[in-house]
């Protein structure tokens, strides 16, 4: 084929441009270390470097969260041993006061150090974290936890609790609410009226001859509503149902249906491990046919605070001698240890949660490192260069251009007119 | 007969240096562009006369291979000016600098920084500036775009200058090349200029050249336009698109002053490539971030609306909130000051895709949607007769339909996440250019600056009574109508409540009650929401106040849970929680924040490397074409020296028979002087 001057000397030329550009293209790639320099190149490549580089984002989150999680646990944790130690301490007292050679200076004495430990204890379940915020106040962080007035403790938080996130499907709870760690002590159980006619109930009244029993009534009917009925303009009955609608059987077994009352006398109810009177309204007051009250079961919590409280006003007061005083005060002692046996066991069973949910943050931050590695890799695997490769490549290319320039060399100078002159 | 040897010596004498003068050109222009080599042609004179004449001075030239060097110009410098295009919006794309993702994963690192500590007002304020940084990278990411895009436009106006002043000189040249021809004159030099002006003028647009009389070039345009008709050039213009002013378009005018749009028959070359750049890559590529800057924006707004600030209220949009698109009536429409707009109703359906509204005829219409071409007329779409209707249809999902409220004279189509509004006079044959998205990026702005006013925590607290013995706990509180009017923002939701579970019914179903506890002595069941069956896990719907509560395991009967409004619970971070979880939600279209920018770099990688094989494909085309071409008609040195030689020697030969001549002379004149 004929070959025009010209075209010798573009095709070299053109020949050593695009040998330069690719020495460029792969040097820019060994320097800049990335495999790809342009989405061009490998545009699947870029979409999973966005994913992955979303995971890894998304891990540091987690680690970052898991350690502020792992601070505030461990700072409940360190709250909770101490209160654990000074309820120790309380008990130790507690016992002492209660030996029977102590006199009233004594106690006097033991009572003021109950009350330096009171006072700790209230302390402790008043910690803040490094920003401020009070740790045992559920969602109310800015409330102070318990807040003591007249000598009583009243907690000012709520049951929430805040949970984080560690992993891509695993939340974990970071705070604990007062509300279950302190408010552990039950009291009295009881029924609480509602409704038109929940005058009719006298809370005095109630008798609970058998707390679990009672208990486990309530469980098994849920509110127990009373209708009332007027079968005659002059006759009243009324009748017990449990929330299912099903009638209430006394505790002989009697089915609590279309029991007459008249006004002048309470009725009185006798249930399983329960009696309460009821003064159901006639006349005037009565509210008509159907519904008129439900009684529901309650059963107020109480904290060692209050309680401890209690105890040592109780202590101060000198018994003079009474046998009846000193055996109420030996009864107030033992309870008060029952107390204390209740609110530690709280607190262990929380510190042991706590202490799993810090295994739980523990096992997170392993598999969420394990993850990182493997992410990590793979976004080594899709973006990173293979610098060996890369430089036998480069070498490769220098090689070209160096043998483009070399032929060039050979084949510029020949031309006929060195020949004919 | 004896003169004719002088002649014959003159005439070799006078063709040989016409042909020596031609290989001197021939060297002297070996590196003129566009030059076509030339060889003279010589003969014999016509018997009885003896003697040489040179008859012609030849281009040596191919009209085939001209031809088609034209053809792969074209191909290939639409190829080039795309692929150059795309590789800069590629290199704005794979910088980590300029990455919308990396952006979005730091404004959800400190959205958790909140979540940790969601009290700790510095968080607050470093999660407002990573929120107000997001906005701004998306607005810059906007507005580098739109940047390229005027550049690609005004690249377009120069070229459209370019290709006018190409054309008049071939105009020009047609002529006087004609007049050298009739006169018999040498016209080589201006053919190889006009050659080389159709190669430029094909540079930028596809250039088809015919010759009826082998002297003229008509030349035509992409789909068939005339540009050059003998001694006149039609003259292209740019102008504002009719159809979207933001947009250019290109017109055409012939000489006796008919005008058309040409925008897209330019065929291929530079202009071509840089209007499907635009076109096809950079639009979309905008309008796709500007759905991201929506459905981003509005999303998060919708569920930081559901959440209470540190000041106890219903938290505020957080983002400016970006309701409406872009609608443009065209400019030919016949009927002016309709009123037409563009709303979301579901920003998760929006497809980042451009569509047009057109009136088809007397009460027909239909949306095209120009990113598949996908066209739905109104007659085949479901129809309905209220907007009751049409917001019903909406939320339920039955898209595409419409309603025409023919009271008040107005259309509402909706489809893909959007409704488009049309109030007036519809005249057949006028459309409307519907961008929901395209001004999107643009207009993502952080609104809240006030980090007190970040709505982190519920605005309910549910709790279980402290008597409760089973083990049902709450597991998520739902609010699912913060709007404006509801019930929880205006303060007037029904709260206390108080779920209470009752003993189980004659089936074994463990069921529950929900009362009214705002009066704590006489609660009152709510209607509707007695003897409820319990099922562990199954929200539990407070339709009018807009929130749902969802319990897991067994409960008791007499188990109670209050539900009361989240008064000072602002260590709470449910919603920050909720906010977060926002990032792996599939809530564009189908996939996450994340992964749609991912999709995007990926289609716009596709394209570019597309681009890139087809601009190294043509650009091979192109070389080995021109290679042909030189190969006929580019100058070989060697050759031309050869040639040299071959018409010197000829030329001392012919210079020889002249001398012959003389001596021939000088013997006869001695012979008769002797």
């Amino acid at each position: 084929m004929r070959i025009s001057t010209g075209q010798i000397f573009s095709n070299a030329n053109r020949n050593m441009l695009e040998n330069q550009s690719s020495l460029v293209d792969i040097q820019d790639k060994i320097s800049s270390g990335k495999k790809f320099t342009s989405l061009a190149e490998d545009p699947v490549g870029a979409n999973r470097v966005v994913s992955l580089k979303r995971e890894l984002a998304q891990l540091d989150m987690f680690q970052s969260n898991i350690d502020a999680s792992r601070r505030r646990l461990e700072l409940e944790e360190t709250t909770l041993d101490n209160l654990n130690i000074a309820s120790d301490r309380m008990r130790e007292l507690i016992l002492q006061a209660a030996n029977g050679t102590q006199g009233q200076a004594d106690r006097e004495i033991i009572a003021t150090e109950l009350e330096e430990l009171v006072e700790y204890a209230a302390g402790l379940m008043n910690t803040q974290d490094a920003k401020g915020e009070y740790l045992f106040s559920g969602s109310r962080g800015n409330a102070q936890t318990y807040v003591e007035e007249d000598g009583r403790y009243t907690y000012q938080g709520d049951a929430t609790t805040r949970s984080i996130q560690i992993a891509s499907a695993l939340y974990v709870e970071s705070t604990d609410a007062g509300q279950s760690l302190f408010e552990s002590i039950n009291g009295e159980p009881g029924l609480r009226a509602t409704g038109a006619a929940r005058g009719a109930f006298d809370a005095d009244s109630l008798e609970i001859g058998d707390k679990d029993a009672f208990a486990q009534l309530m469980r098994t009917t849920g509110d127990m509503s009373i209708e009332v009925q007027q079968p005659t303009p002059t006759t009243y009955s009324f009748t017990l149902r449990d929330s299912a609608g099903n009638v209430i059987n006394d505790v002989n077994g009697n089915p609590l249906q279309d029991i007459a009352y008249d006004g002048t006398a309470v009725s009185t109810v006798e249930l399983e491990g329960v009696t309460f009177e009821l003064d159901l309204p006639i006349g005037a007051s009565y509210p008509g046919d159907g519904e008129a009250l439900k009684l529901s079961y309650e059963q107020p919590q109480s904290n060692i605070l209050n309680e401890m409280m209690d105890t040592i006003e109780m202590m101060r007061n000198p018994t003079m001698g009474s046998e009846e005083l000193k055996a109420q005060l030996d009864e107030r002692f033992a309870m008060t240890l029952d107390q204390l046996d209740e609110s530690q066991e709280r607190l262990s069973e929380s510190i042991s949660a706590i202490g799993s949910r810090l295994n739980k943050l523990e096992d997170a931050e392993l598999a969420n490192t394990d993850f990182k590695l493997m992410t990590e890799g793979t976004l080594s695997a899709v973006q990173d260069l293979d610098y060996a490769s890369a430089s036998t490549e480069l070498a490769k290319r220098k090689l070209a251009l160096e043998a483009a320039y070399a032929s060039f060399g050979k084949i510029q100078d020949l031309s006929l007119f060195n020949y004919i002159r | 007969m004896s003169s004719s040897i002088l002649s014959i010596g003159v005439q070799a004498l006078n063709a040989n240096q016409t042909a020596l003068s031609y290989v001197g050109q021939n060297i002297a222009n070996v590196n003129t562009e566009g030059y076509t080599r030339q060889t003279v042609q010589m003969s014999t004179q016509q018997p009885p006369v003896l003697g040489v004449e040179v008859t012609d001075i030849k281009r040596m030239t191919d009209m085939f291979m001209v031809r088609q060097v034209w053809a792969d110009t074209s191909t290939f410098s639409s190829n080039e000016a795309y692929s150059q295009k795309i590789a800069q919006l590629d290199s704005l794309l794979v910088s980590d600098a300029t990455s919308l993702s990396t952006s979005m994963d730091s404004y959800f690192a400190s959205l958790q920084q909140v979540v940790d500590d969601p009290l700790f007002i510095a968080n607050r304020e470093l999660f407002l500036a990573e929120a107000d940084s997001l906005a701004n990278s998306f607005n810059s990411f906007d507005s580098k775009l739109r940047s390229q895009s005027d550049l690609v436009n005004t690249e377009i106006r120069s070229m459209v200058d370019s290709v006018n002043s190409i054309t008049e000189n071939i105009a020009s040249l047609n002529v006087q090349i004609g007049k050298l021809e009739a006169a018999g004159q040498n016209s080589n030099s201006l053919q190889d200029e006009r050659d080389l002006l159709v190669k430029q003028l094909s540079g930028y647009v596809t250039a088809n050249v015919t010759s009826q009389d082998g002297v003229t070039y008509n030349v035509t345009m992409g789909t068939g336009q005339p540009l050059v008709i003998g001694n006149s050039a039609a003259k292209l213009d740019v102008r504002n698109s009719a159809a979207d002013p933001t947009q250019i378009d290109i017109f055409m005018s012939n000489a006796s002053g008919v005008e058309a749009r040409v925008t897209n028959q330019l065929g291929s070359g530079a202009i071509g490539g840089l209007v499907q750049y635009r076109d096809n890559v950079l639009q979309p590529t905008i309008s796709e971030i500007g759905r991201l800057a929506i459905v981003f924006s509005e999303t998060m707004n919708q569920q930081h609306r559901k959440g209470m600030d540190l000041n106890g209220e219903m938290g505020q949009d957080l983002f400016a909130p970006i309701k409406t698109g872009q609608v443009t009536a065209h400019a030919d429409n016949e009927s002016k000051g309709v009123s037409t707009r563009v709303d979301f109703y579901n920003v998760e359906e929006l497809t980042g895709s451009d569509y047009r509204f057109d009136v088809t005829g007397i009460d027909t219409y239909r949306v095209t949607r120009l990113s598949d071409g996908a066209k739905f007329n109104l007659d085949d779409m479901n129809v309905v007769t209220s907007s009751a209707d049409l917001l019903a249809a909406e939320q339920a999902g039955n898209t595409p339909v419409y309603f025409e409220d023919t009271v008040n004279g107005t259309l509402q189509v909706s489809m893909d996440g959007m409704t488009f509004t049309l109030k007036g006079n519809k005249a057949t044959g006028d459309s409307y250019l519907i961008q929901p998205t395209r001004t999107g990026a643009q207009l993502m702005d952080a609104e809240l600056t006030n980090p007190k006013m970040l709505a982190l925590a519920s605005p309910l607290r549910v709790e279980p009574a402290t008597s409760n013995s089973g083990n049902a706990e709450v597991t998520s509180i739902t609010i699912t109508n913060a709007e404006d009017t509801s019930p929880l923002r205006a303060g007037d939701a029904i709260l206390p409540l108080e779920i209470v579970f009752n003993a189980p019914d004659a089936t074994g179903q463990i069921t529950y009650t929900v009362y009214d506890n705002r009066d704590p002595d006489n609660p009152v069941a709510m209607t509707g929401m007695e003897n409820l069956p319990y099922t562990a896990g199954e929200p539990i719907t407070f339709e009018t106040d807009g929130y749902e509560v969802v319990l897991e395991n067994q409960p008791e009967p007499g188990d109670r849970f209050t539900i009361e409004f989240n008064t000072d619970g602002y260590s709470d971070n449910s919603n920050a929680l909720a906010m977060s979880d926002l990032q792996d939600k599939r809530l564009v279209n189908g996939f996450s924040y994340q992964d749609t920018y991912g999709q995007m770099l990926a289609k716009v990688g596709t394209q570019a490397s597309n681009a890139e094989v087809a601009y190294t494909a043509s650009r091979a085309v192109k070389i080995s074409s021109e290679d042909a071409l030189q190969s006929v008609a580019g100058v070989n040195l060697d050759e031309e020296a050869a040639r040299l030689v071959q018409y010197q020697q000829a030329y001392s030969a012919a210079a020889q028979i002249i001398s012959a001549y003389q001596t021939m002379f000088d013997s006869l004149i001695s012979a008769v002087r002797s």
